[in-house]
């Protein structure tokens, strides 16, 4: 039970990074904190990160680089056309597998 | 502009160790050299930023640590599938195993501790010097895999996460300090009434402040590779 739940965490990860840039860009950090904002989602650097660091290999993330007050520069992720693509496609694909799950779980299978 | 030389180099160093931690297990995930960089640079940003909000001027050492301590540990940055076995099972578990190795030393070291204890006070009693010293060489024999099995689950237990730091502590300072009695038993054996008595005193507290020294250099080296505290 604990490992489908923790599947299911890690396959909306890349979901809620996407969504969490949005609004506009945001370093590393600051991105793990609001998505740790949403109870159920659980998530911590070490899931996070990879996503980031893959979706900016993928070009659908932006990175620019600004000098921090603490420490080294901080790397901001703002969303690519092709990350806001990726974004409304991952969205429908999510939102069609809820409406299911929902309609399975509640008897309406129509 | 960066604020990294506000960290004294021990401190820095402690962080550099972390960083290299999550880059090695990154390697072995086959994780792409630029992909590695930019997670490293993030996750530093971060100890960067949460140091900032906990401190006033210089951090110190227990700042760090405390900073480390709240970080995932290096072995969850491997991707699902390609982590260690052990390490991916931890963490899908969601639990903290504890190391077998340090259990196994434990037990090692707990039976040689009895055989050397038999052996002294049957060698004791019954003035047999030969069987005192059998007892205290079966004992010392013992405790060396056990001292081994604890090292090992000293590192296994800083790197994986995992619990028993009591029993691989206990099980490392087996072995030197059986060793310290078998010595300090060939010299009782060889002296008079008076220097027997001394010389046991001077062994038990021998032996006390070896074991002493041993559990704290045993700590400072856990505390120094960022162990979370248990």
């Amino acid at each position: 039970m604990d490992t489908w739940v923790t599947q299911i965490r890690r396959g909306v990860v890349e979901l809620g990074v996407l969504a969490t840039l949005r609004s506009g860009e945001a370093y590393g950090y600051e991105i793990v904190r609001r998505l740790a904002e949403a109870p159920a989602m659980e998530v911590s650097e070490s899931t996070v990160y990879p996503v980031l660091a893959r979706l900016a290999r993928d070009g659908a993330l932006g990175v620019r680089t600004e000098p921090s007050p603490q420490g080294p520069p901080r790397r901001y992720y703002r969303l690519t056309d092709a990350g806001r693509r990726r974004l409304e496609s991952m969205t429908q694909h999510w939102r069609t597998i809820r409406d299911s799950v929902e309609r399975i779980l509640t008897g309406d299978q129509r | 502009m960066t604020t990294t030389a506000e960290l004294s180099p021990a401190l820095q160093g402690l962080l550099d160790e972390r960083l290299d931690s999550i880059e090695r297990v990154l390697i072995r995930a086959g994780v792409s050299r630029g992909e590695r960089r930019d997670i490293v640079q993030d996750v530093e940003s971060q100890i960067y930023d949460e140091l900032g909000r906990q401190t006033e001027g210089e951090p110190t050492r227990r700042d760090v640590l405390a900073v480390l301590a709240k970080l995932d540990p290096p072995e969850s940055y491997a991707p699902e599938g390609l982590s260690p076995p052990a390490a991916k099972l931890d963490r899908i578990s969601g639990a903290v195993v504890t190391s077998s190795l340090a259990v196994v030393g434990a037990v090692m070291a707990g039976v040689a501790a009895k055989i050397t204890a038999l052996g002294v006070l049957f060698g004791l009693f019954n003035s047999e010097r030969e069987v005192l010293l059998i007892g205290l060489m079966l004992g010392v024999a013992l405790a060396l895999p056990a001292s081994v099995c604890g090292v090992i689950a000293c590192m296994q237990i800083v790197r994986l996460g995992r619990r028993g730091r009591g029993a691989a502590i206990f099980a490392v300072t087996s072995f030197p300090v059986l060793c310290t009695v078998l010595v300090a038993g060939y010299v009782i054996l060889n002296s008079d009434g008076l220097g027997t008595l001394v010389m046991i005193v001077t062994v038990l507290l021998a032996v006390t402040a070896l074991f002493l020294i041993a559990g704290r250099l045993i700590e400072a080296g856990l505390a120094r590779m960022g162990e979370r505290p248990s």
